[in-house]
Parts: C-alpha cells; sequence; structure tokens
C-alpha cells in the first residue's frame, strides 16, 4: 500500500502509542515516518508532551492538606445530620 | 451504656477517622481540583462537598477499592459538576493549536527538535509552571479530557461516562488535546536553554 501524508500521520499518532493502528495503515504509517524527519521529531514531542503534563503536575499532591481546610471539612462534618 | 450513646460514640470514631482521611488525603486531592477549576475558593469548596459526599457514603465504600482511588473519583465527579454550573463563557476554538498543513499534506511548519530530554527540562520549577499553564490555556473541553485521561489516569471509558460523552469523542478530545498543549510548550523547549 502507500505510504501516508503527514496529516495521515498526525491523525493517527494516538493509535501508534497505543498500539493501536489499524492493519492496514501500519505499514504505511511506518513507511512515511522513515522518510519524513519533519514527522518523526513530531512524533516523538508528541509522545514528550504527554510525559511533560504528567511531569508537571506530578508533584502537586504531595503537600499536605491546609490547615485551615481540614479545619473547615470537620466543621461542615459536624453539622451533618446523625447517623 | 444506652444506644444513644453508642451511637454518638460511633459518630465520634467515625469523625476521628475521617480526620485522618483528610489529612492524609486533602493535599492530593485540592491538587486534583486547583487542576480542573483553577479557582482556589472552588477548588478548596470542591474538596470539601468531596469529603462531605465521601462522609455521607462512608457505609457504601468497598473494602477491596483503594480508599484514595475512591476519594479521587469523588472530587473529580464534584469539579466537573461545577464546571457544569459555572460554564458561562463561548469556548475557545482549537483550532488555531492544531497542527497545519499545505495543499501537498505536509506539514506547514518545520518543527524544530527540542534540545534536552523531556524529563530533563521537567526537572526545572519554571519549565514545570510552564507546562501546567499550557493545560490551563488548553479550551476546556480538551483541557478535562487531557487531565482526566493523562494526568489522572482514568480510562477512556471512564472519562466518557463522567463527561457524558462517547468514548470515540473523548479519543479525539484527547488527541486534539495532546497535539494543542505540544503547540503551546513547544516554543519553549526548542532552543530555549541550548
Ligand atoms: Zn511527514
Amino acid at each position: 500500500m502507500t505510504d501516508l501524508c503527514c496529516r495521515e500521520v498526525s491523525e493517527f499518532l494516538m493509535e501508534y502509542f497505543d498500539n493501536t493502528l489499524p492493519e492496514d495503515v501500519h505499514a504505511g504509517f511506518h513507511g512515511h515516518v522513515a522518510t519524513c524527519q519533519n514527522c518523526r521529531v513530531f512524533l516523538e514531542q508528541y509522545r514528550e508532551t504527554i510525559v511533560a503534563g504528567q511531569m508537571a503536575c506530578k508533584d502537586e499532591g504531595a503537600a499536605d492538606c491546609p490547615e485551615d481546610l481540614v479545619r473547615a471539612v470537620m466543621t461542615a462534618l459536624g453539622k451533618e445530620p446523625k447517623a | 451504656m444506652n444506644e444513644a450513646a453508642l451511637t454518638a460514640g460511633l459518630r465520634a470514631v467515625d469523625e476521628q477517622v475521617f480526620e485522618t482521611l483528610v489529612r492524609t488525603y486533602g493535599g492530593r486531592l485540592l491538587a486534583v481540583a486547583r487542576r480542573m477549576l483553577h479557582e482556589e475558593e472552588d477548588a478548596r469548596d470542591a474538596v470539601q462537598e468531596a469529603f462531605i459526599n465521601a462522609f455521607r457514603s462512608r457505609h457504601t465504600f468497598k473494602g477491596d477499592a483503594q480508599i484514595s482511588t475512591w476519594l479521587h473519583s469523588i472530587v473529580v465527579n464534584v469539579a466537573l459538576m461545577k464546571l457544569r454550573t459555572r460554564r458561562r463563557k463561548p469556548e475557545e476554538s482549537i483550532q488555531d493549536f492544531l497542527p497545519r498543513f499545505l495543499p501537498d499534506e505536509h506539514h506547514a511548519e518545520h518543527f524544530p527538535s527540542w534540545t534536552e530530554p523531556v524529563d530533563v527540562a521537567l526537572s526545572r520549577k519554571e519549565t514545570a509552571d510552564m507546562v501546567r499553564k499550557a493545560i490551563e490555556a488548553l479550551p476546556e473541553t480538551y483541557r478535562t479530557v487531557v487531565l482526566l485521561r493523562d494526568i489522572e489516569g482514568l480510562s477512556t471509558e471512564e472519562t466518557a461516562t463522567l463527561v457524558d460523552t462517547t468514548p470515540n469523542a473523548v479519543k479525539i478530545r484527547l488527541h486534539r488535546g495532546r497535539l494543542a498543549l505540544r503547540t503551546l510548550i513547544a516554543p519553549h523547549l526548542a532552543g530555549a536553554h541550548a
């Protein structure tokens, strides 16, 4: 089959990284990427973007819960009807 | 001890256990709510509401699930509810952030390589801040799906149920959201630290 174009490669990036590329586009996808430097860079940056998002958000949750929020929650719970 | 005293005692134990839960998981839930809602006050409200919902349904918690997962799904639900009720401004188009193509279907743009591995770049606080701001700048429909799928680690199906759409729509939004996020962060990662 014929190779994909840049636009099609861009549309199939998610499937590529999920390993769910449709059987019939598999060869065409790899055929294009092998010859197109721009798409190789783009493909790698697509993957790195996901990693960047995960890394940027990773440490945020390590912080303690602010004491005034703990108090606010416990005060609100105290007003809950008795079970 | 009469029954009323016993009930009060159980309740006190429940509250004590709950305070430990709030201290243990509150920070993490607050981070989730901040990412989804931005406004500090909204985020705190969401966490408080989530713990109240959790307290009310504490007897339905199944021991085979993880408490952190259970609380996480409650706060995500509360935050999504808040997003729905406060949505008023028309959403910006994502089109400007997607790759453009020439009539011959080649990329219209040349992509310079990034100057260092992404984990090295992200170890700098200012780069991590930049990426968080870029996520924040995504149009809400896409940002929510990127957050739920890539950051919070939910499945396509779970995300589809939560945002009330089809798994296929989730996949399309996730893909476009990632493409847009790449466009937003790329200028900062190509050449800036060469
Ligand atoms: Zn190409």
